[in-house]
């Protein structure tokens, strides 16, 4: 028997009409800045999806698509810090409020609230993000930061690296979702 | 005289642990160009095992070398140096997205339609499979 991930549920499921938007390819950054020194890494393949009927929004973030400046920072990262072998993907389960179908037909920006769980390194923890929204011809255009410290989802950063690694993580996502035709 | 030969070993010492400490700090990406595929499939087959049993398809695919064959269905270029390849999985709208290596990229670019044979690193599976590090060549 075929078994979608929830994602392709919620994006395909024919059970709710409401409008959804989405995209399979979001910009997540993270950026870690201490005395020792500046790390950043990207990922542009958080697929996102967002059901205007119920406000339900989930980001789905495979940890190996990090790119990282250096090849040894990335393996670390993956190796050590995130076990990406175990624990593939950061995963993003919530809902916005302050925004609804009735902004979807005008232009402009509007700031809401996304609140949910987030899932990293097989630990749940809830998140109350503040975000906006941009209607932009039929495109929503979705800004958040996330402030997330490595400690409170058990990433156990060695002493000898502690001064590299900043206690808290700033991360950034960039969504451009688009209406999902059918 | 014997100290004195004792310091130039201790100080050769410490030379070769900066150079393979900076080597080790500077290395390079991991590149699925330079590897053997682990497994040679195709887009639809690739897909289906992840949609079928997630889990498993972790354990098998993850960070392991990935030849595909598929059809081209969108080429997208998200950032500057990050030039994406869909395949189709016969799953519509999903995808078997692959980032191309900088060093990697085709000219001419491959467009929609075209029979192509991707190699990447496999990343894992949201509604899509992720390759990353991909090198592209056409069927």
């Amino acid at each position: 028997m075929k078994k979608l991930s929830f994602l392709a549920f919620v994006l395909i499921s024919q059970l709710a009409f409401a409008q959804k938007y989405f995209t399979r390819e979001g910009h997540v950054s993270f950026f870690s800045k201490t005395d020792v020194e500046d790390i950043d890494a990207h990922n542009y393949k958080a697929s996102t999806v967002l059901d205007m009927g119920t406000g339900a929004v989930e980001v789905a973030i495979l940890l190996k698509a990090f790119e990282f400046k250096k090849a040894l920072m990335q393996e670390h990262f993956n190796e050590n810090y995130v076990e990406s072998d175990k624990y593939p993907k950061a995963v993003l389960k919530a809902k916005v409020s302050g925004f609804d179908a009735g902004q979807l037909g005008k232009n402009g920006s509007h700031p809401v609230t996304v609140i949910g769980d987030f899932n990293l390194h097989g630990v749940n923890k809830p998140v109350n993000i503040p975000a906006t929204i941009e209607v932009k011809d039929g495109k929503l255009m979705v800004n958040a930061i996330l402030m997330v410290k490595p400690a409170d989802y058990n990433i156990n950063i060695p002493k000898v690296v502690e001064n590299n690694i900043s206690k808290e993580i700033k991360v950034t996502v960039q969504l451009t979702l688009e209406e999902l035709k059918r | 005289m014997k100290s004195k030969q004792i310091l130039l070993i201790a100080l050769g010492v410490i030379a070769i642990g900066v150079v393979i400490a900076y080597l080790q700090y500077n290395k390079p990406h991991r590149e699925a160009a330079d590897e053997q595929a682990a497994f040679s499939l195709s887009a639809n087959e690739l897909f289906n095992d992840f949609q079928t049993d997630e889990t498993s398809s972790n354990a098998k695919y993850l960070n392991k070398i990935i030849e595909i064959t598929g059809v081209v269905i969108e080429v997208t270029q998200p950032s500057p140096e990050n030039l994406t390849v869909m395949l189709e999985t016969g799953n519509e709208p999903f995808v078997i997205a692959c980032e191309i290596s900088p060093g990697q990229v085709p000219n001419p670019l491959p467009t929609p339609g075209d029979q192509v044979i991707v190699k990447g690193i496999c990343t894992g599976y949201t509604m899509d499979v992720v390759l990353v590090r991909c090198s592209i060549k056409n069927q």
